[in-house]
């Protein structure tokens, strides 16, 4: 008897529940306190398309390895280049030239003067949304590691695998890696 | 999806499956968290810190030591308890939280029902907590027994035995208001 009345309490309730807001709070909390693990993904899709653009940079580095005469500089002794000296290449899905650096680009059929660099083409990263036409973003020289390039199964010349390799990683405004290239400067021999 | 395969994405920072577990299971803990306290902010305030605390310690849930629900009910009985704890001179029922039950096909019909709805669930709100939990948390909440005795961290048998003891409570103070006792 006093089950069948609460039954009928139970079905008077059934449609309750909180109010949007609560689910709005949460969101926001679980944003706060799960962003950084969520920054930390991308970080590791762009490790990806860095083993997979170091293939692109492997074929393009190739005929300079190959040369007898003189070993090539390793690319951390290779100088930042002089802003002036760059020109800016097309990134897929990302607003025109702004200022910064701007690298030329790498072209198999003119010889690169000496002392100037080479750039493969800004490849995107595979996650997250691309840069809006209003977005703040800057892009940012880093150096990387050849050995660790090794653990995503990308083949390393065991003689330069101490070395690294340089590249420049566009950052959206939300410190997303969005794109990234190899940059090698040309030494007088090549 | 399951609560638990829920609560792995969520960690690995799945917005979405949190969001996914909490309209699974946001229903029942603040429909539990209003009928043990009758008052709505107090629902929503509590609904809030229970899945607050999911988002802080879900790494140290135990899959082992019960369902997802059974532990999120388990915070919220915590958090009632703590509210009731500071409020026991006063239990009152919020007029919005009344109103809101009401329907409009039939106004005469329902005012009729309503009251006898109100009236019982007053005398849910006026039993003693360890009674009233076992009430909304097996009546109202429709949680089974075993489920029920995780949360209240007692054997089943005593689960059974309040329940009865409960139920009993309930008819007496409906018998004591004849007007209100025929739901």
């Amino acid at each position: 008897m006093m089950a069948a009345r609460l039954r009928l309490l139970a079905a008077a309730d059934e449609q309750d529940q909180a109010p949007p807001r609560v689910e709005a709070a949460l969101r926001a909390a679980y944003r706060r306190q799960y962003g950084v693990r969520r920054a930390s993904w991308p970080w590791v899709a762009a490790w990806g398309a860095v083993a997979a653009s170091v293939l692109a940079l492997l074929a393009f580095t190739a005929p300079a390895r190959r040369r007898p005469e003189a070993p090539r500089p390793a690319l951390e002794s290779i100088p930042a280049p002089p802003p002036a000296r760059l020109e800016a290449s097309p990134v897929p899905g990302m607003p025109g030239p702004r200022r910064g650096p701007r690298v030329k680009r790498y072209n198999a059929a003119a010889p690169v003067p000496a002392g100037r660099e080479v750039a493969t083409e800004f490849m995107p990263l595979v996650y997250g949304d691309a840069l809006g036409a209003e977005e703040t973003h800057q892009v940012v020289r880093v150096r990387l590691s050849r050995a660790a390039l090794v653990s995503f199964g990308v083949p390393v010349n065991e003689e330069q695998a101490g070395g690294r390799v340089q590249a420049d990683v566009v950052l959206g405004g939300d410190g997303m890696a969005r794109a990234i290239r190899f940059v090698r400067e040309v030494s007088a021999r090549e | 999806m399951t609560d638990p395969e829920l609560v792995r994405r969520m960690i690995r920072g799945d917005e979405e499956a949190f969001v996914t577990l909490y309209r699974r299971r946001q229903g029942g803990i603040y429909r539990f968290a209003l009928q043990m306290s009758g008052s709505a902010a107090v629902a929503e305030e509590i609904t809030q810190e229970v899945f607050l605390t999911l988002l802080r310690d879900a790494t140290q849930y135990d899959l082992e030591r019960g369902s997802v629900a059974a532990y999120l009910y388990g915070i919220a009985r915590n958090h009632v308890l703590r509210h009731l704890e500071r409020d026991r001179a006063y239990v009152a029922m919020e007029e919005d939280a009344v109103e809101a039950l009401a329907s409009t096909e039939d106004p005469l019909a329902d005012l009729t029902r309503e009251e006898r709805l109100l009236a019982l669930r007053r005398a849910v709100l006026s039993l003693p907590a360890n009674y009233r939990e076992v009430v909304v948390l097996c009546d109202l909440q429709e949680v089974d027994y075993v489920e029920a005795a995780a949360v209240l961290e007692c054997p089943v048998g005593t689960v059974r035995s309040r329940l009865h003891r409960a139920r009993a409570l309930l008819a007496e103070k409906l018998r004591s208001d004849p007007a209100r006792c025929a739901v």
